[in-house]
């Protein structure tokens, strides 16, 4: 009956991963995607060296691009984040739009994205015609 | 439009799994209802 | 036969239906504005969704009543519905990935949703491989819906992810008023077109399985036959 009881070890493991997973997004719950700027610079201490995730809205009239590095700022209205990306960078990505960059922050207090990712809209819109 | 290469991709995923479903099903039906037919001949022979 | 005429039916139906929906995906609807003509991914990701869901909705139903009244028709209609549930839920990881790259820029995220969604197929799995488990027919049956049972609590989860959680994943904008009429209309005729090609799978599907069973009884009384009959 060996096929059997392979069959029941796969089955056994598929079955505390679902279940794991499960927990893990029970865990996900407690622990955050994402920190708005106020939330993260007001902790920045306790996330010395770790990856985060930091969302915000991409201040008009920061986006500067040098060649393949991108520098903007993110802001939630109370306090602002600089950013330095080199990378793609999504469609969604404009001054104005939400953006979320995952990373950390430098010793020149600019935060250093490996990530980043733009919220879609939460409209959409037709085109006006001309393109 | 440089994405529609992950729009036609989308699309045509979406439609070659959904399409070769629908045919792989209604292939093995008929092969089934084929089965039941010679079946229930082979039985109709016993009993005569 | 009753049954094969309203899966004639269902058939021309959705046939008609996915006709329009890709006219209207591809011909009527316009450009969002934002996103560009890869938005239109929109009108397939959310009726895959909806179906990895309701097929979902309906192992849970099947589930339930298999348990409650032990006949195998209920058990039918579970394991047909989870068989086309888990092929949408992958139709659901892979387009919403094809988006996400160009969109998001990444292919994958842990964000609440997707990841609840993931979970959803390893629900799925997990259901097919608990009915292995048991030697015998009603055993795995049972330990089958037991998975159809308990995995039910994800769907909520999924639907209700962006609203409990932070993610990126776009909330409800199309009960918030977010669409505009045509792509509004467009996506209602998707979403009809894949919910009446779900019915057809499913009747099929069920369809099969009863011929499955059929041939087997047949087998069994034929075995019967031969060594009772002559040769």
């Amino acid at each position: 009956m060996t096929l059997k009881r392979r069959k029941f070890v796969i089955a056994a493991i598929i079955l505390v991963l679902a279940l794991g997973y499960l927990g893990y997004k029970g865990f996900m719950a407690s622990a955050t995607y994402y920190y708005e700027v106020s939330e993260f610079i007001g902790q920045q201490d306790s996330f010395a060296d770790k990856n985060v995730r930091v969302s915000g809205t991409v201040a008009t009239g920061t986006i500067e691009k040098q060649g393949s590095t991108l520098k903007f700022t993110i802001t939630d209205g109370q306090k602002d984040l600089p950013v330095i990306y080199k990378g793609v960078v999504p469609d969604s990505f404009k001054a104005g739009g939400e953006a979320v960059v995952e990373g950390k922050l430098n010793s020149a207090g600019t935060f250093e994205a490996k990530t980043l990712l733009a919220k879609c809209p939460s409209k959409y819109e037709p085109q006006q015609t001309g393109g | 439009m440089e994405n529609a290469g992950y729009l036609l991709a989308a699309f045509t995923l979406v439609w070659a799994l959904v399409f070769g479903y629908v045919i792989v099903l209604f292939a093995r039906e008929r092969g089934l209802r084929k089965e039941i037919e010679s079946l229930k001949e082979t039985l109709k022979e016993r009993q005569g | 036969m009753g049954k094969s005429y309203l899966r004639n039916i269902l058939s021309a139906v959705s046939f008609l239906l996915m006709a329009a929906s890709l006219y209207m995906v591809f011909v009527y609807v316009p450009t969002e504005a934002t996103m560009g003509i890869v938005q239109r991914i929109f009108y397939l990701m959310v009726p895959v969704a909806w179906l990895s869901l309701l097929s979902f909705l309906i192992v849970f139903i099947g589930s339930i009543l298999y348990l409650r009244k032990k006949q195998s028709r209920w058990d039918v209609l579970a394991r047909s519905s989870a068989e086309i549930g888990i092929i949408f839920t992958t139709l659901t990881l892979i387009t919403g990935s094809l988006w996400a790259r160009p969109v998001w820029g990444v292919w994958w995220t842990w964000e609440p949703r997707l990841t609840a969604t993931l979970v959803l197929w390893f629900i799925y799995l997990a259901y097919f491989l608990a009915r292995s488990l048991a030697a015998e027919e009603h055993r795995g049956a049972t330990f089958a819906a037991v998975v159809g049972i308990l995995g039910f609590v994800d769907v909520p989860i999924i639907g209700l992810a962006t609203t409990l959680w932070r993610g990126i994943h776009p909330g409800a904008l199309i009960f918030q008023g977010g669409l505009a009429p045509s792509m509004l209309l467009t996506l209602m005729v998707s979403l009809a077109a894949f919910t009446a090609l779900y019915s057809l799978l499913l009747l099929q599907r069920i369809s099969m399985k009863n011929d499955e069973i059929e041939i087997k009884r047949l087998l069994g009384l034929t075995a019967e036959r031969h060594n009772t009959g002559d040769r």
